[in-house]
């Protein structure tokens, strides 16, 4: 190897060391039986694992996971598609940047303040219900019942993060050459079947791109149900990194450590092949 | 098949500041079934003015008959391009790659409702014309350039377009291949009688398929005609660079003729402007040692070989006047070479020499 590459390589290598220090000296506490309960921690194999797993909390927050995960890779994707498509046959750049701006702009603040923007438009009194009190609607209750909790906080979710799946359609449209779009359209088809026939298949790049993004951003979720939930404790919106923090907050650091091997765990085994295709894809080019 | 009447088609593309004019006031008529050709430098428009044909641009301002037919006017598409029968070969051929070649081919008769069996019939029939039926099952990039092109070719003509647009189709070929190329879309017009126009800065695709060819330079149509007499009677310099290869000399006008360096060109008539450009073909220029007995060929004066070249089969000789200007060229092809710095007797066929007032 050449100096300047060993050089170059530096920052990351120092970068990537101190990763790796981070997250096997948490795999490491989570062998251990460390808490507020045993402050001389020692090592008890598997024994951490077996206990968590074994909580009804844990498996409930990894439910909630799995279908916020799952919900959102699905409507994400399909509401990436839709939202591109309406602003890829804009005829107006302009009109474009200004939509597409509004379709981002939860990604661009803070998931802390969308979650209180919700709070306010959740609240049975001056939010939504508001508006379908005055059209003369029955109230929803959002957020104050047990049972439409964790569908809200799906929705607060869909709406957060489908400008990512927007904007990475849209771009993968874009780098569509334009005159096979012009094409098309002198051959007679309509937005539709272009769409169908010609963007869709030639974005499969965009497609294996949102999909990952979207499945690790919602899996290790946190300010979102966190602040809708008013705090770790609220078991109909626990995921798994809110239980993860949870667990720490009452001292129980072995615990909390496992279940943040476990999230890293399955977000590993699901984005590597992913990220092996992706840079497969890249190489070929 | 269609007539085409462009009346008066100005374009302006906005810019930051101000507007810049693609198309100037370009007035054109493409009678049914005639071939014709657009000739310009890239960034005349020419590719502008097809584009407004085909629907994808509108006019600034001007309006476009097809037949009698507005399709578009004053800013406003009256027919959108999908309506307009148009045949349209891009110069990148715009195949959709991830559609196999029969698919790409089929794709306009599948917005037409007709029968799988149709569709079949119509693709393989226009596929063994342009003899691309062993390989409908592949996709564009397993195809050579070559049959990329036919390609695009083929999904232009299957849907029987009154109008076939040709927008450089050949500038992506290899050189070998476009000759091959150019006369097979020209037995191919002839065989369907389809309105073609081509758009090219290549005086060979002009030559070899057109009919009619129409000069664009700035945006303005300049010049309108058969392009053999596009070639013997160019209106500007420019168009005649446009058209073919051509040596440009800056003259002097005095009483016994034009004068460069130590050469004197005849003068046809009187000329108002005392500088003038001197424009002959390579063809019209011979170098010998010896005089020539031929009233057909003028001398001109002595020159000197500066560069020789060889191209195609012959010697490219690039000689200067022997005194004066030794920035001026002129340049012919001869079948023997001639030796460097050597001096030889310039002589120009009788009636060839254009001049051009600047």
């Amino acid at each position: 190897m050449k100096k300047s590459a060993i050089i170059l390589v530096i920052p990351t290598m120092a970068f990537t060391i101190i990763l790796l220090y981070l997250v096997i000296w948490n795999a490491v506490v989570s062998f251990m039986n460390w808490s507020l309960l045993n402050p001389k921690p020692y090592f008890v194999g598997l024994q951490t694992y077996l206990s968590v797993m074994k909580q009804f909390q844990f498996v409930n927050s990894l439910v909630h996971s799995l279908e916020l995960s799952a919900t959102l890779v699905v409507v994400g994707n399909v509401l990436g598609i839709l939202f591109a498509s309406l602003l890829y046959f804009l005829s107006s750049n302009k009109v474009r940047s200004v939509f597409l701006s509004i379709i981002i702009y939860p990604l661009a603040i803070s998931m802390a303040v969308d979650a209180l923007i919700w709070l306010w438009l959740y609240n049975i009194d001056i939010g939504i219900d508001w508006v379908l009190v005055k059209i003369g609607l029955p109230k929803f209750p959002w957020l104050s019942s047990t049972s439409t909790m964790f569908p809200s906080l799906i929705l607060v979710t869909i709406w957060a993060y489908s400008g990512l799946a927007t904007l990475f359609y849209l771009a993968g449209f874009m780098n569509i050459d334009k005159t096979i779009i012009e094409a098309a359209k002198l051959d007679g088809a309509g937005s539709f079947k272009i769409l169908r026939k010609i963007l869709l298949p030639n974005s499969l790049n965009s497609f294996i791109i949102s999909t990952a993004l979207l499945f690790l951003f919602s899996f290790r979720i946190f300010s979102l149900p966190y602040i809708l939930s008013g705090g770790p404790t609220n078991i109909f919106l626990q995921t798994l990194v809110v239980y993860m923090y949870y667990l720490f907050t009452v001292e129980f650091f072995s615990q909390a450590t496992a279940v943040a091997t476990i999230v890293t765990l399955i977000a590993s085994i699901v984005i590597l092949p992913y990220a092996l295709v992706i840079i497969r894809r890249w190489i070929r080019r | 098949m269609v007539k085409i009447i462009a009346k008066n088609i100005s374009k302006y593309f906005k810019k930051r500041n101000g507007y810049v004019i693609a198309l100037d006031d370009v007035s054109l008529t493409v009678e049914s079934g005639a071939r014709f050709g657009i000739l310009g430098p890239s960034g005349a428009g020419k590719t502008t003015f097809m584009r407004i044909i085909a629907g994808l641009e509108v006019p600034t301002k001007g309006e476009l008959y097809f037949d009698d037919k507005l399709v578009a006017s004053n800013n406003k598409i009256i027919v959108p391009p999908e309506d307009r029968k148009i045949g349209m070969v891009f110069q990148t051929w715009a195949l959709y790659p991830n559609l196999t070649a029969f698919d790409n081919i089929a794709f306009p008769l599948t917005n037409m409702k007709l029968s799988k069996e149709e569709i079949r019939k119509r693709v393989e029939e226009i596929a063994k014309i342009l003899d691309i039926g062993h390989v409908l099952d592949h996709y564009p990039r397993e195809l050579s350039g070559g049959q990329q092109q036919r390609v695009a070719l083929a999904r232009a003509l299957v849907k029987n377009p009154s109008l076939l647009l040709l927008d450089e189709p050949f500038s992506n070929l290899d050189a070998r291949m476009r000759d091959s190329a150019r006369a097979l879309v020209k037995d191919v017009q002839e065989k369907l009688g389809v309105t073609l126009i081509i758009v090219s800065h290549d005086p060979a695709d002009i030559f070899s398929i057109a009919d009619n060819v129409g000069v664009l330079v700035k945006g303005k149509l300049v010049q309108v005609g058969r392009p053999e007499d596009v070639y013997n009677n160019p209106v500007t310099i420019e168009v005649a660079n446009l058209i073919g290869e051509i040596n440009e000399l800056e003259g002097k006008v005095t009483k016994e003729g034009v004068i460069v360096g130590n050469l004197k060109f005849p003068l046809d008539k009187s000329y108002k402007s005392e500088r003038v450009i001197v424009g002959i073909r390579p063809e019209d220029v011979k170098f010998t040692k010896d005089l020539i007995n031929d009233e057909n060929w003028i001398l001109v004066g002595k020159g000197v070989v500066k560069v020789i070249g060889y191209q195609g089969g012959m010697f490219r000789i690039t000689v200067t006047p022997l005194e004066g200007s030794e920035d001026e060229e002129i340049v012919t092809y001869m079948d023997h070479p001639l030796k460097r710095k050597e001096e030889v007797l310039i002589y120009v066929k009788k009636g060839s020499v254009k001049i051009f007032e600047t």
